[in-house]
């Protein structure tokens, strides 16, 4: 251990060191990732952007204590990751809502879950609702809401019981172009004013950059580090500026060639 | 739906309802007079026979007799049902094991072993009861147990991940998730119970519609009997029905 990590005050948020996944197969096993070294610093937004197949959602996976590791270890805030918890947060894709409770129900959940007295519990659903502008629909079922509206859910009932990390897995990708970009916005938004850690699944390229302070490139056959690129774009961002902001603008065409050539590969 | 568009589609709904009844009983009518009315005598005779049957404890007595054989039943399959459903499609180990001896059991006619049941327990309820339960079980443990199988993973993650333990999670997630597939295999259940009710009473002749009816047929009233088929029929319709409404409030959630 260097002199420099024994004095620092806490770990990292997030520790990947060597993790591996390999799946059993009919012939011989299916390497999906590959020594893969990460840290993610409290507070800190870092994108996984790679190709499909490339093993981004099932490193999330790993991460959130779902899936286990072949080899190597995951330390969240110091402490081994061997099972899900809650100072790990999930966003998935298709929302995943509980379809039998209302917005309310679900946001309420993982509070209740935590032992949170229900006049608390009460109070947080009101604050989340209004955070994520669902202000009326308290007692909406979410197959009445829109695909934009359950995301906004999903995210309210991750936030609402305060994991210190959030893991998303693609959580804007089945959205209309329109509802992405609001999403986006507001998760820059929220980000801004809870400053979570956040590990943020995506395949696109424009997207990875305009949310994250770090992007990590996978390859794929099998998952691996392909680069990492610091985003030094200043928050909070706005579009309009950000979009007009030649340094993003190169990020963006630098990853997209990267993408490009792996595409290429394939 | 809005309110007179509702109302609307109720009415029709209602008015195929009442001319479907209307021409099945013309067409029995119809049929009654081309018969030896001892053989098959129309709704003209069978209806006010019915009524008046009314009039009397004995059938009322017959009703409540069958109705609390069959609530009994239909608690003991739920649980049962339900119970064994969630194992079967919660362990992968235990479907193995279980699925052949539900497939074998499956298509044996359960009132075929009422006899052999009737020497273990005697000819009371808890032969009949036995019998009836186990057919209403099947279609539920089958229900539930696809159900409880198909159920999305990421609902699972998501309570495992704000700290609900796998036994909890079979209350909090699993269940209610399968309620709609439980909620179907009671309602199909119970219309094999309500069958295999009749038989069983008919053989045990203890008590209850079947029973009853079975009376009848002994002393030659062949209306009476009529009268009773056609009750059956009514309390049939009346119990689906039921169920239909309560599912559609328990989960009224789910995508159609």
């Amino acid at each position: 251990m260097t002199a420099d990590a024994a004095v620092s005050a806490s770990p990292p948020a997030l520790s990947l060191v060597g993790v591996s996944k390999s799946f059993p197969g009919p012939e011989k096993d299916f390497l999906a990732l590959q020594d893969i070294h990460l840290k993610v610093g409290r507070g800190e937004f870092v994108s996984i952007l790679g190709p499909s197949g490339c093993g981004k959602s099932t490193l999330l996976y790993i991460i959130g204590g779902f899936i286990l590791a072949t080899h190597g270890s995951i330390h969240a805030n110091g402490r081994l990751v061997d099972a899900p918890g809650r100072d790990r947060g999930l966003v998935f894709q298709d929302a995943a809502l509980f379809p039998w409770l209302t917005v309310r129900g679900n946001i309420a959940y993982g509070l209740r879950e935590g032992g949170m007295k229900r006049g608390d519990v009460n109070r947080v659903v009101h604050d989340m609702l209004s955070l994520v502008h669902l202000d009326g629909f308290a007692d909406f079922y979410p197959k009445q809401l829109s695909g934009g509206m359950r995301q906004r859910v999903a995210i309210a009932r991750t936030l609402a019981y305060d994991p210190g990390i959030l893991l998303m897995d693609e959580p804007f990708g089945a959205l209309d172009a329109y509802t992405r970009s609001v999403l986006q916005d507001e998760l820059l938004r929220i980000q801004d004013s809870h400053h979570k850690t956040i590990v943020f699944v995506t395949h696109s390229v424009d997207e990875a950059v305009y949310l994250s302070d770090r992007v990590v490139v996978l390859d794929r056959s099998p998952g691996r580090v392909h680069s990492e690129v610091n985003v030094d774009l200043p928050r909070p961002r706005r579009r309009q500026t950000l979009l007009r902001d030649e340094r993003y603008q190169q990020h963006v065409i630098d990853l997209g060639s990267v993408m490009m050539a792996m595409h290429a590969d394939a | 739906m809005p309110e007179a568009a509702a109302l609307r589609h109720w009415g029709g709904t209602a008015f195929i309802y009442a001319a479907t009844v209307a021409i099945l009983l013309l067409a029995w009518q119809g049929a009654a007079g081309a018969v030896h009315a001892d053989f098959l005598p129309g709704p003209a005779t069978v209806v006010p026979r019915l009524l008046g049957m009314l009039g009397h404890a004995d059938v009322w007595n017959a009703l409540a007799a069958s109705l609390r054989r069959l609530a009994v039943s239909m608690a003991l399959s739920l649980v049962g049902g339900v119970s064994l459903g969630l194992v079967i499609g919660r362990i992968p180990v235990m479907r193995a094991l279980i699925d052949p001896l539900l497939a074998l059991s499956y298509p044996i006619p359960k009132a075929a072993v009422l006899p052999i049941v009737m020497l273990w327990f005697g000819a009371g309820d808890v032969s009949q009861v036995f019998v009836i339960a186990t057919t209403a079980t099947l279609p539920i443990i089958y229900h539930t147990a696809d159900g409880s199988r198909r159920l999305n993973e990421r609902l699972e993650w998501a309570a495992a991940a704000m700290g609900t333990s796998p036994l909890r999670r079979l209350w909090r997630v699993v269940l209610p998730a399968t309620l709609p597939e439980i909620a179907a295999g009671t309602r199909t259940g119970t219309m094999f119970g309500l069958i295999v009710m009749v038989t069983a009473e008919m053989i045990a002749r203890t008590d209850g519609i079947g029973s009853l009816l079975f009376a009848h047929f002994d002393t030659g009233q062949n209306v009476s009997m009529y009268a009773l088929v056609l009750l059956l029929g009514a309390l049939g319709l009346l119990l689906d029905r039921l169920l239909a409404w309560a599912t559609r409030h328990l989960t009224h959630w789910a995508i159609q």
